[in-house]
């Protein structure tokens, strides 16, 4: 390979992510609209700068389209659920009932904004964490922007060994790591520290000083099972690293809501709060026939169980698994040598195993419930399809461009500009610091933790042993680093808010979320730059 | 207002048109002469769209801002 590492190309290589993010977040353009625009930009730098041709160009971004169509495919079926369960009444139904548990409004946003979502991530993924807590946010009084911006957060730290362990899992079939255990335990140390920062970042949204002594001890106890059972847990079993704590914590969160925060929150305005929060789940109709709470929440919780089901038992999940399909792809080399190689199956697809076929599966059985209790008026259904249809066209725009895009600077080699040039330029204690920051970057720019892994993780490591530094270290903060990357990912919160109805505030959203990952990256980057003095070049020497 | 004038069925023309690009693209891509440019055609103009309504509207926003002011 003979791709120049120079300040050009590398600022080249960066323009169309700097494109999006300036239209999205500084001009407030449409997320469609900042995501095509990036996209052309992104092919004129790569056909013109970059040596790809128009053919590689063209593959790439077919495989952009068909990863964004099955993104798009959770999207819509869980806004069929969002407004099925929105015209029935349940998300009225759940707030109520939930306030009758106890009428703890912070602990209900700890308990659905991180607890909830991370449990979710520690099974599945594929943006079903988002789309399922984000209306249950929204159901409890949370603001649109906010009820997409907590899940993110709260469940950024559960993606490298959630979705049982696949992104750990393809880290150490990418890497070879020498001492496998210095790593895992170096990983999770720093996701453990997510953990918690979520948690503090999530209560202080919700009330500054006065909510972090309002919930330190639940903050405590809930990050200490999270992160100490991660880590107890992933040097036996990565891919149960976050089953495990996760599940735990979610039976402590109902325990301490009966308990130590059976009693109303001190604080009565939250920021993260609708102004009226009834008005946010009450559809203005006439008063409905009362919905016993356990039906309310039965479509999510039937998700739920069928999500485990599906991935936690293999008499299930193996059969429904096996068919699975993908699309053939030749390989493709740019004239600088960047080479993608030809894939039989690429990204496959198992549709009777899929998020989104499980939502549609729910989505169904929602609709039969409640139409013959009559909670949904005849004839509704015309509308439900058509609003969902609506609301999810601007989001799946969006994710085609978007996801094209990306494909297409890792076609050409951009991504490996970026990860690259920062590593040439760096010398040993400045690649410690950026190495969390390039996970984020390759998280970011591919929307997973496991793609991430996977292009960026040799990378990491060959720039570790040629600096003298720790790769075990250098590798924990690529996965940790990817983990948040990859939870703020467009893509993902365009998911999050299609799933709301409320496409538009893409760039508000990200713009919420970004004082977490400045801190979350930098405490990574700390923790790396001390890890890496604690560990001086064990497998440099043989290790 | 005809509905393929509202943005919202705009984006839904744009989308068709992309996945049946990416589509003609794929199958072309197979054949002795080579991806094609119809696919390539359809595929950018479905990309366009939405960037054309944008830059549309924020020229209207800048207009009546001009005449306001």
């Amino acid at each position: 390979m003979t791709l120049p590492i120079t300040p050009l190309f590398w600022f080249a290589a960066i323009a169309p992510l700097t494109l999006v993010l300036v239209l999205l977040i500084g001009l407030r353009w449409k997320a469609s609209s900042a995501a095509a625009a990036g996209y052309l930009l992104a092919v004129g730098i790569a056909i013109g700068l970059f040596r790809t041709g128009l053919d590689t160009v063209a593959l790439q971004s077919v495989k952009g389209v068909w990863d964004a169509l099955f993104i798009a495919y959770v999207i819509l079926p869980a806004l069929i659920l969002y407004e099925i369960c929105d015209e029935a009444g349940a998300f009225d139904t759940i707030r109520r009932g939930i306030e009758a548990i106890t009428p703890n409004t912070l602990l209900h946003v700890l308990a659905f904004g991180w607890v909830f979502p991370s449990f979710l991530q520690s099974i599945t993924g594929f943006g079903a964490p988002i789309a399922v807590a984000a209306p249950l946010l929204l159901a409890i009084g949370v603001r649109p922007v906010w009820a997409v911006a907590l899940p993110i957060i709260g469940h950024a730290w559960a993606k490298t060994f959630g979705t049982l362990g696949v992104a750990w899992e393809a880290l150490t079939r990418v890497t070879d790591v020498d001492q496998p255990a210095t790593a895992i335990i170096a990983t999770a140390l720093m996701l453990a520290m997510a953990a918690l920062l979520a948690g503090i970042v999530i209560t202080w949204l919700f009330g500054r000083w006065q909510a972090l002594r309002e919930a330190w001890p639940a903050l405590l106890l809930i990050s200490a099972i999270m992160g100490f059972g991660q880590l107890a847990v992933a040097p036996f079993a990565p891919n149960l690293a976050n089953v495990v704590p996760t599940a735990v914590a979610l039976i402590v969160i109902v325990a301490l809501a009966r308990t130590v925060y059976a009693r109303p929150s001190q604080i009565t305005q939250s920021p993260l709060m609708a102004d009226d929060a009834a008005s946010t789940a009450l559809p203005a109709e006439a008063p409905r026939r009362p919905m016993p709470l356990w039906l309310a929440f039965a479509p999510y919780l039937l998700l739920t169980v069928l999500i485990m089901a599906v991935e936690l038992i293999p008499a299930i999940g193996d059969p429904l698994g096996a068919l699975r399909f993908g699309l053939p792809f030749g390989g493709a080399q740019t004239g600088y040598g960047v080479i993608t190689p030809p894939t039989d199956a690429y990204s496959g697809f198992a549709p009777l195993a899929h998020p989104g076929t499980l939502l549609l599966v729910v989505s169904v059985v929602a609709f039969v419930v409640f139409r013959i209790r009559r909670d949904i008026p005849f004839g509704r259904i015309d509308d439900i399809a058509v609003d969902a249809i609506k609301t999810s066209i601007p989001t799946i725009m969006a994710l085609l461009a978007f996801v094209a895009m990306a494909l297409v600077l890792q076609g050409s080699g951009m991504i490996l500009e970026l990860a690259a040039g920062l590593g040439q330029v760096a010398t040993p204690p400045v690649y410690a610091l950026l190495a969390p920051l390039i996970g984020a970057l390759g998280g970011f720019l591919t929307g997973s933790n496991l793609s991430a892994n996977i292009l960026f993780g040799p990378l990491q490591a060959e720039a570790a042993e040629a600096l003298r530094l720790a790769p075990e270290i250098i590798l924990a903060a690529q996965t940790a680093g990817a983990a948040i990357g990859s939870s703020i990912t467009i893509s993902a919160v365009l998911l999050g808010l299609g799933a709301v109805g409320a496409a538009a505030h893409a760039g508000v959203a990200i713009r919420k979320m970004m004082p977490f990952v400045v801190i979350a990256l930098a405490a990574m980057a700390a923790m790396t730059l001390a890890g890496t003095w604690m560990f001086p070049t064990s497998t440099a020497n043989g290790g | 207002m005809s509905w393929w004038r509202e943005p919202v069925w705009q984006q839904g023309i744009a989308i068709v048109l992309v996945i049946a690009g990416s589509v003609l693209i794929y199958l072309g891509a197979g054949g002795p002469g080579g991806m094609g440019g119809p696919g390539i055609a359809l595929f950018a103009a479905g990309i366009i769209l939405p960037l054309v309504t944008q830059l549309r509207r924020s020229w209207q926003e800048r207009q009546t801002r001009r005449k306001d002011g």
